[in-house]
């Protein structure tokens, strides 16, 4: 079979069919399954893939844009929990981390008396990783999100659900909280 | 004018297709809005501020039957002791055109006797408006709070058990547009 091979592709009013700005062309997923807890109040960094930093994805060309989603399960103990999460991107594995507050996000789960709810809150973000930094063609680009509690209802249970009153650690449903980065388009 | 017929029409090097399939995501806009925002009134039917609710939210498509994801992303904060928010959203084609409302709204609630609760709702709609090539869609959505506890806090966020009008997470409430191939 013989290959056509083109920059681009138009029909007879000139308008474009190949490759379009915004267009996804690569989807990355990563996903943390187990149980983790913590009660700290000060920011700290996920467990596992979801904060370690090696969540990354390598674009084919640095004109190109970076959709960032995550779904974190955030479950609780009696009475409530309430997180924020923020999300920090960076070049290569020494490159310094920068804030991508567009997809920033929080959880809140309340149940007086009862323990084992969970809820799912997820996000949405496009951005530019070119904009401020050094980033160029093969360069990955990694991703880690924080987490910090509120003083007053700390304490942070990911991926922990049941269908009982119960503090046990256990992921019932068979959550998985995940990052998945997207690669988008764009001509220039 | 020649026609030229293939199985594939491939990029130099990569060798990847260039040719839009059905559902693949052509394009991605987003819109975003991060001041603290709050209506203090309940029941009161208000459009959301910035360019979550003045039409400003567009996207154009490329083809001219392509159908419209829409996102919308809010971050709902709170003060003691609940507050229940709805949201409604809308489309129209062309900016003289009128606004339609679609199936598309949602809700957040929050329940506490301590301020700065907050929570993220996030919503996928996939539309199939009418639109001719070249138009231009826009987007907006329009708040109203429950009669006991309707006040809407937009991004306010805080880490402790005050009711300040702070964003400490920095949060971003947007509305997020995919042009998805048929």
């Amino acid at each position: 079979m013989a290959k056509l091979k083109v920059n681009g592709v138009t029909d007879t009013s000139n308008n474009q069919y190949g490759f379009r700005n915004g267009q996804i062309i690569q989807v990355r997923n990563y996903m943390y399954t187990d149980i983790y807890e913590d009660t700290t109040t000060s920011e700290r960094d996920l467990p596992g893939i979801l904060g370690n930093g090696l969540a990354g994805i390598k674009t084919h060309s640095n004109r190109n844009h970076i959709q960032f989603e995550a779904t974190i399960h955030a479950g609780q103990n009696a009475d409530w929990r309430c997180t924020g999460f923020r999300v920090y991107w960076r070049v290569g594995q020494s490159g310094s981390w920068n804030a991508l507050n567009s997809a920033n996000f929080t959880s809140t789960v309340y149940v007086a008396g009862s323990s084992g709810h969970s809820r799912a809150t997820s996000t949405i973000a496009k951005f530019d990783p070119v904009a401020g930094s050094s980033a160029s063609v093969g360069d990955n680009v990694y991703f880690k999100i924080s987490f910090e509690g509120h003083n007053d209802g700390n304490g942070l249970h990911i991926n922990k659900n049941m269908s009982t009153n119960s503090t046990a650690q256990e992921n019932a449903y068979s959550f998985a909280s995940t990052m998945t980065l997207s690669e988008l388009w764009r001509d220039s | 004018m020649s026609t030229v017929y293939t199985n594939s029409v491939l990029a130099p090097g990569s060798e990847k297709v260039m040719l839009r399939k059905s559902g693949c995501i052509m394009q991605s806009q987003q819109y975003e809005y991060s001041s603290v925002y709050e209506d203090l009134n309940n029941n009161n039917l208000i459009n959301m501020p910035g360019v979550l609710g003045n039409g400003t939210a567009t996207i154009t498509p490329y083809f001219a039957d392509s159908k419209i994801l829409f996102t919308a992303m809010i971050h709902c904060g709170h003060q003691t002791t609940w507050r229940t928010n709805f949201f409604r959203t809308f489309y129209r084609v062309t900016n003289s055109g009128s606004w339609t409302q679609f199936y598309g709204g949602f809700g957040s609630t929050l329940y506490s006797n301590t301020n700065a609760m907050a929570q993220t709702i996030k919503c996928s709609y996939l539309l199939d408006p009418s639109y001719s090539a070249g138009d231009l869609i826009g987007f907006k959505l329009q708040h109203v709070g429950h009669n006991n506890g309707g006040h809407l806090h937009l991004n306010q966020n805080n880490l402790s058990n005050t009711n300040a009008n702070n964003n400490v997470i920095n949060s971003h409430s947007k509305i997020y547009l995919q042009e998805v191939a048929t």
